[in-house]
Formats: C-alpha cells, structure tokens, sequence
C-alpha cells in the first residue's frame, strides 16, 4: 500500500488492489475445482476489470488436449458455474485467449521443462514479466512433488529475486500434526513461507471478511464481546448433502479433518481474536494464532465429554429418502468414519475465560447453514424473569451461507394490558441491502494472492496450532472403534451425544 | 392469494422469494413473529383452520405450515406455498404458508422437512388438530422443537382418558401445552374471579349447594361436542373449591354431576346466534339462599350479574368479557398467555368421570 501511495495517480480514497502481470499455472486443470470455481473466478475477475491486464492461465495435467479443447471445456463450465449470467461474448472472446493447456504427468521432468519455456514464450508475447502463481488443485500427496519439481526446473524464485513466484495450496495441509510439520519442512525447501498461500475458502466469502468489520468497526459490540456479556457462542457447519462422490476421500479424512480443523478454527479464530494492531497480514496472523494457541487442550480422561462424533444412517433430506453414510459409493460398508463432530472448547485467555464455545459440523443435517451465535448472557431475574414467564436470550446470529447476513433476538412486549414479553428479530440481509451478487471467495482470494496480499490465506504457525488441538483426538478415534455407527438419522441435528455435549452445561443448540 | 403448487421441498424457499419478488405493490413487508404448525387430517378440520389461520395472520403475522394429512391417498406428498396477504393502512403485509399434503405412508417424512424450513430464533408453536394424546408417528418428533403446544379437546372423544394422559403430559413434557377451551373459557374465569374477589362473596362461593350452567348449541360442521366448554368452567370451579365427584348421571341431553354437597347441572339453550359451545349463564345457590347468576346476552361480549338474597336483589351490573372467537384476546390467550396451575388441577377433575355417557 505504501508504495502505491507514491504513486501522484493513486489517490488515498479509492481502494485498488493492484496485481502484477503473472501466468496463473493450475496444476490438476481437469479437475472439478478448476470447471466450478477457480475458472469461472478468474472470468468475473475479468468481469470486473480485476485481472491484471499482462495475464494468462495455463492448465497442468495428464489428459491430451489442445489449448481450444480446454477453452471450450471451461466456457462450458463458465456458463453453468459462473455467478453472473449469461456470458458476455466479447468478454469471453478476450478472455478465452488468455487460457492455455500443458499436458503432463506431475512426476514428469520434461513436462516441467517444456512448461518452464512455455511460461518464458507466453512471458514474451503478454507482457506477464515472470511471475507466476502455481495453484495446487491437486490431492496433497503432490505438493512437495511439485514443489520440487518447480524449484529443479527453475520456475520457483527466491523473495530477493525481481519477479515472483508463489503457490496455492489446497486444505487440508497434512491430515495430521506429523504430515503437517512433514509437508511444511518439504515446501519450505523449496520456497519461504512468505511464497506459501494455503487456501481456506471460508477466508475469501464476504461475510467471513465481514466478521473483522462487524467486531472492530462497531463500538456497541466490542464492549460486549467478552466474557462479562456473553455466556456462549455456537458455531454451526451443516450441510444437508452426503458425501457425494468423494467417498474415496471422504474415507481418509472424514468431518474432524475436512471442515473442522481448518474452515471452522479459522471461523472461531476471527470471532474470538483480539483487535489487531493494522490490518496488514502479520498483524492479523499474529492475533488469530494467539487466540488458537490459547484454546485448552482436550483433556485426555473422559474425551467424549468434551467432543463427540457421528455418523449418517439413512433419512429424509427435503423429504427425499437418502442412503446411511456406510451404503455410499466408495464407503466402507463397516467405515468408522465420522460425518458429524461436536465440540467443547474453552479459550484461556482474559477476554474468554468461562465462556464455553460449542462447535458443531455435519453431513445429512436438514438444511445447509453456516453461521456464528453469540448468546448473551440472561438478563438478571429481577423484572422480567417471573415464575410464569421466562425471558429469552438475546441472540446475535452471523449467517455466514446461506441468506447471508446479520441478526438479533431482542425481547419485546406484546401489545396489549398485561400481556407477556416475546421474542423478536431485528434482520440484515445482504442480498435485501446490497442487491448484487457478491463476489465468489476464489475470485477475491486469487486476486490477493496475485497481489500479494496472504491476509485471507492461513499462515503455518495457524494450521500447526490446529493441528496440535487435534491430533490427540484423532488418535484417540484411531485406536477406538465406535460400536454404535450410525447414530444419527439423516435429516435431523447429529447425535444424541451432541445434544448432551450442552444439556450437561445447562444449555442447548440452537434450532437453525 | 398468489400460489406454486406441488414444488419440490428444496425449492420452497426460493419459491416463496419468487412469489415475494411477483408482489408489485410497493410499500409491502414480509412479516413472521412465530412459526406455527399446523397439523389436521380430517376434512371438516382444515376448513375450519384454515379460517382460523387467517384470523391469526390478521393479528399475528407468522409462516405457517400446514400439515394437511390424507387419509384417502396414503401415499401422497405435495408441497404448495403461497403469500398469504394482510393489509394494514397502505402497507400489504404477507406471510409465507406452506402446505404439505400428505399421506398417512409418508408421514415420517414430515418432521425432517419441518426442521429445514422454520425461520430460527423465532418461536414454534405447534397446533395440533387432532388428538394429541393418540398420535405417536409425527407429534412426539415436533414436540421436541417447539415450545408449545395448542389442542382443542374437542377433537376427543374420550374426555376422560384425554383429561388422563393430557395431565402426564403437563407433568412430564418440557412443553407448554394450550387447550383452546380452556382458553375460550378464560373470559368466564375472569368475571367469576371478580364477582368473588371479596371476603364475603368467597365465603358465599364456598357455600355453593347448586351450580347451572347453560350453553349455546348450534350445530356446525367441526364442533361435534359443544358441552365442552361448560364442562371445563364447571371442573375448574370444583378443582378450585374442593368438591369431591361422586357420579354423573344425563338425561335428554342435560348433565347432572354430583359432587356430594354440590350439585351441578349443565345444558343446552337451544336459541342464541353465539358460537356453538359459548356459555350462556353460570348461576351459584349457596346454602344460605344467596343467589348469583351471570348471563351472557345473544350477539353480546358482556356479562349480566344478578346478585340477590330470598330478601332482596343487588343492583345488577355489568362485567365486559372479552369476544374469546378468534378474535385479539383469544389469539393472544392461545399464544401469549402462560398457562396456570388450575388447568392441570381441572385435568385432574375431569380424568375422575367417564364422559363416554355423553356419546350414547
């Protein structure tokens, strides 16, 4: 930012975000993330004039394809996937131009060498200057592969070098605290960790950036946001679909993995963190990890008491039947693997010492919802608190996706002589307020990463104090079997042993 | 009232934006205090709460759910929504329903796309059409979610059992549960409570020796045990003052209950243009010849007091009951009000006499 503001053009009220000239190199281009989102990102990156203007996306895989093979591929998942509709034709005559294919196997030194001299030809015809973003679409048993295989072929520069180099990986980075700490002593070989951007596409969605301008640009909720006001919070991650088609993958990592430890420690992170001291990427690292590294550890005597798993049976979805987890494609038909976790956690700290924060997660849930519950503590019973009657929490709900937005359970009382005091909501709603559709979380994390900017990206010490809160209990489900798989009905709120996670504590989920 | 019928459950939501989005009207509001379900699956029931339905979002705009179950297509499972519109002054306020037809077969499939349609932090109130106390494949599921529960006794034909289980019920369940005629009768409670607030007139209650009460009888469509109401008024009098039931006898329609020292005698006024079950009088004897009638006129939401000794009469005055039809104080008494302890007490009054005589 400092040096954009020497610039006599640039004027200190208007917000640029400005990327240098770079080729984008998508390694894993035949992949279901590159046609849904990484692609149709790119294109309304260029909708909206974000897209450096020296820019070219080259796709890496194995499948034999031509450069016109790929563009239309991807203009066909353009028009589904895209959030604007329907293409622009100019707009795609232009950009189409600006996508590329390089077939090759990952473990292939030609195919990096041919790629390196593709690169440079592309360098000289577009003006893109050598910089180069490496996105990782790939399973992570490729990443140091690549990595080294970049750094062989001279395509990975060091920080002092004039042009850059970077790499997108995808979460999760290693399935376990070892494979973590293994994976990172592999990448940092080859590049700093100032050139590693790991993805967590929950960074990139508006309402999570919004969680920063909620907290530290309101005054009324920062003086509430402690332990003296708030009695608990709920963070919820459902999802009425089942695994889909990933069961292979699904198998190997299930929920504590796939969503847990990275989209919801980084939803806690910003809810709980501390204000930063500026809105510079260190700044904000740095207080996201003190507030991980303050989370108490999972006690290892009476674990379930503190977190419990599940697993889908079969149910209704939108009043459809739908299969148990274990009759799935790809599934074990005896799979001791968890679809759904809950949670107990406590944060050591000043700000939260006391306040319990329940965590849950799930497949087959009956509607997919993600959001943040700050419940307030219960007014004193001196008024309004009768034998009769009780007074509901106040609730501050952060909706996260869908029907993005913000809102507040406050108490009213009914019209009327004599009459009771009931619930309402005062709601905020995105798509009510602000009418267009907001940008998707890949276009504004690529666009960050091709500027520079890893403030939405999650730095190592973050993933490594994750990894450490979890590890201990990966290896407790490891080596104990569940005999009650399934146990929980697809359709309803996840297990019985969720719900007494919080009866224990005198508390309740909330009903989404 | 704009409708899409037969949609697809993971649909709805986005249907009832599109039906929002058709609305031209400018100043319009969506509006919901509470989620209400509602559950009937007898015909001359979903007529009538369907009119009860829109005097509710008249006063208290909600989502409705409506659970329309089908006895004749055990195996149907359709979906509509609609806006329902109210206006007030020059603002268009609607409210979102969604109807599930569906058949007893598919019944199960019900409570999971019930938890996926609610709006959250809002209250759940389930109404319940039918006997509460007999259905065991959807209610105990919706039970668990919501906070309270509104029956109408009238869907029973069994007073006694209902009165039973309905008591358990109160005892065990987390759950608030609302009898309509118990609320229908809250206006008559009122009164009662004051004509005998003060010392004399509680000593003279005490005294009862007779109690009648009369009620209007009209025959109508949904309303098959109009009794019902002066049965309530007269087990929470007797769960109130002590009377111990020793039998119950009928003849040509009119109720006599003995209750040892009190004797209490119920019937049906044939004439009279108030809904079928309104009470019409309450009149106490006491002991000591003090007489106290209170009469409700035809077309009328005031109550008559007559308080007279064999000597002499008190000047009579008037108390104002409030028009407990689905009007603003029965909505909010079914809704808003908090049950009392007599309500169990008058349960338990109730479960102590076989009401099947009345079906014979």
């Amino acid at each position: 930012m400092e040096e954009l503001l020497e610039s006599p053009l640039v004027e200190e009220t208007r917000e640029m975000k400005v990327a240098d000239p770079c080729i984008l190199v998508i390694f894993g281009a035949s992949g279901d993330l590159t046609a849904r989102k990484l692609i149709p990102a790119l294109y309304n990156l260029a909708r909206d004039g974000q897209l450096p203007a020296h820019f070219a996306c080259v796709g890496f895989a194995r499948r034999d394809k031509t450069h016109e093979q790929f563009r239309e591929e991807m203009r066909v998942a353009v028009e589904e996937f895209s959030r604007v509709q329907p293409i622009d034709e100019t707009l795609w005559h232009t950009f189409s131009e600006q996508l590329f294919y390089h077939r090759s196997e990952f473990d292939r030194d030609g195919g990096y060498e041919s790629l390196n001299h593709f690169l440079k030809d592309l360098d000289q015809e577009l003006g893109t200057k050598g910089n180069r973003v490496f996105y990782l679409s790939t399973q992570p048993s490729f990443f140091s592969l690549i990595a080294q295989k970049l750094n062989a072929h001279g395509l990975l520069y060091p920080l002092t070098d004039s042009k850059w180099s970077r790499i997108i990986v995808e979460k999760p980075f290693g399935h376990d605290l070892q494979s973590a700490e293994e994976l990172q002593k592999e990448l940092t070989e080859h590049l700093s960790e100032k050139q590693i951007y790991r993805i967590d596409h929950y960074l990139g969605k508006e309402t999570v950036q919004n969680l920063l301008v909620f907290r530290f640009g309101n005054a009324i909720f920062e003086s509430l946001w402690n332990n003296r006001h708030i009695d608990h919070i709920q963070i919820t991650v459902g999802e009425e679909i089942g695994i889909g088609k990933r069961g292979r993958f699904f198998e190997e990592a299930g929920m504590l993995r796939d969503i847990v430890q990275n989209h919801m420690m980084q939803l806690l992170s910003l809810v709980a963190m501390e204000p930063p001291t500026h809105l510079t990427a260190k700044a904000i690292h740095d207080e996201k990890v003190k507030v991980l590294e303050a989370i108490r550890p999972f006690p290892k005597q009476a674990l379930h008491h503190h977190i419990v798993r599940g697993q889908y049976s079969k149910g209704f979805i939108h009043g459809q039947p739908v299969l148990p987890y274990r009759e799935e494609e790809n599934v074990s038909p005896t799979s001791n693997v968890e679809t759904f976790v809950a949670m107990r956690l406590l944060i050591d700290n000043w700000r939260w010492a006391g306040v319990p924060f329940y965590l849950r997660a799930g497949k087959r849930l009956p509607k997919r919802a993600t959001e943040i519950a700050i419940a307030f503590r219960q007014a004193p019973g001196i008024l309004f608190n009768l034998s009769n009657q009780s007074v509901d929490q106040n609730i501050l709900v952060i909706r996260i996706q869908p029907d993005e937005g913000v809102s507040l359970k406050i108490n009213c009382k009914v019209p009327g002589l004599g009459s009771p005091i009931e619930p309402v909501k005062m709601d905020f709603r995105y798509g009510s307020y602000f009418g267009l559709t907001p940008p998707e979380a890949y276009e504004r994390l690529i666009c960050d990463c091709m500027a520079g900017d890893s403030t939405l990206f999650a730095r190592y010490d973050e993933v490594l104090a994750s990894w450490s809160l979890f590890d201990p209990v990966l290896k407790d489900w490891q080596d104990s079997l569940t005999a009650d798989f399934p146990n929980y009905e697809s359709g309803t709120w996840g297990p019985a042993d969720a719900e007494e996670l919080l009866a224990r504590d005198g508390r309740k989920w909330r009903l989404i | 009232m704009p409708t899409l019928k037969n949609i697809d459950v993971s649909q709805v939501e986005k249907s009832l934006k599109e039906l929002w989005d058709e609305e031209t009207e400018k100043n319009k509001i969506k509006a919901s205090l509470f989620n209400l379900i509602i559950y009937t699956h007898e015909e001359r029931r979903t007529s009538y709460f369907r009119e009860v339905v829109h005097s509710i979002l008249e006063k208290y705009p909600s989502r409705i759910i409506f659970i329309e179950g089908n006895e004749s297509d055990p195996q149907q499972f359709e979906v509509d929504v609609s806006n329902e519109p109210i206006g007030i002054g020059n603002v268009l306020i609607t409210c979102d329903q969604i109807t599930i037809k569906c058949g007893v077969e598919e019944l199960h499939r019900v409570p999971s796309v019930i938890l996926s349609l609610i709006i959250p932090d809002l209250p759940i109130y389930l109404l319940w059409g039918q006997d509460p106390t007999s259905e065991n494949t959807i209610l105990p599921r919706l039970e668990e979610f919501s906070r309270r529960l509104i029956f109408d006794s009238e869907c029973t034909s069994n007073l006694q059992s209902f009165s039973q289980k309905m008591g358990t019920k109160l005892k065990e369940k987390n759950i608030e549960l609302i009898d309509i005629s118990w609320a229908l009768i809250s206006g008559w409670r009122d009164a009662l409570s004051t004509v005998f607030h003060r010392k004399g007139k509680i000593a003279q209650l005490q005294k009862t020796q007779r109690l009648t009460i009369s009620y209007y009888r009209k025959e109508t469509d949904w309303i098959h045990h109009p009794e019902t109401q002066a049965i309530y008024l007269q087990a929470w009098l007797a769960s109130r003052l002590g009377w111990k039931f020793q039998k119950m006898t009928t003849e040509n329609g009119q109720i006599t209950l003995d209750y040892g020292d009190v004797s209490v005698t119920i019937f049906a006024e044939p004439k009279g243009s108030l809904a079928s079950g309104e009470i019409a009088s309450v009149e106490f004897a006491s002991t000591d010849d003090q007489f106290v009638r209170l009469q409700s006129p035809p077309k009328d939401s005031k109550v008559l007091v007559h308080c007279s000794t064999l000597e002499h009469c008190d000047l009579p005055y008037t108390l104002l009951i409030p028009d407990m039809q689905r009007s603003f104080a029965f909505l909010k008494e079914i809704f808003y009000h908090y049950p009392s302890s007599h309500y169990g007490e008058m349960l338990t009054t109730l479960a102590k006499v076989d009401w099947r005589q009345l079906n014979q």
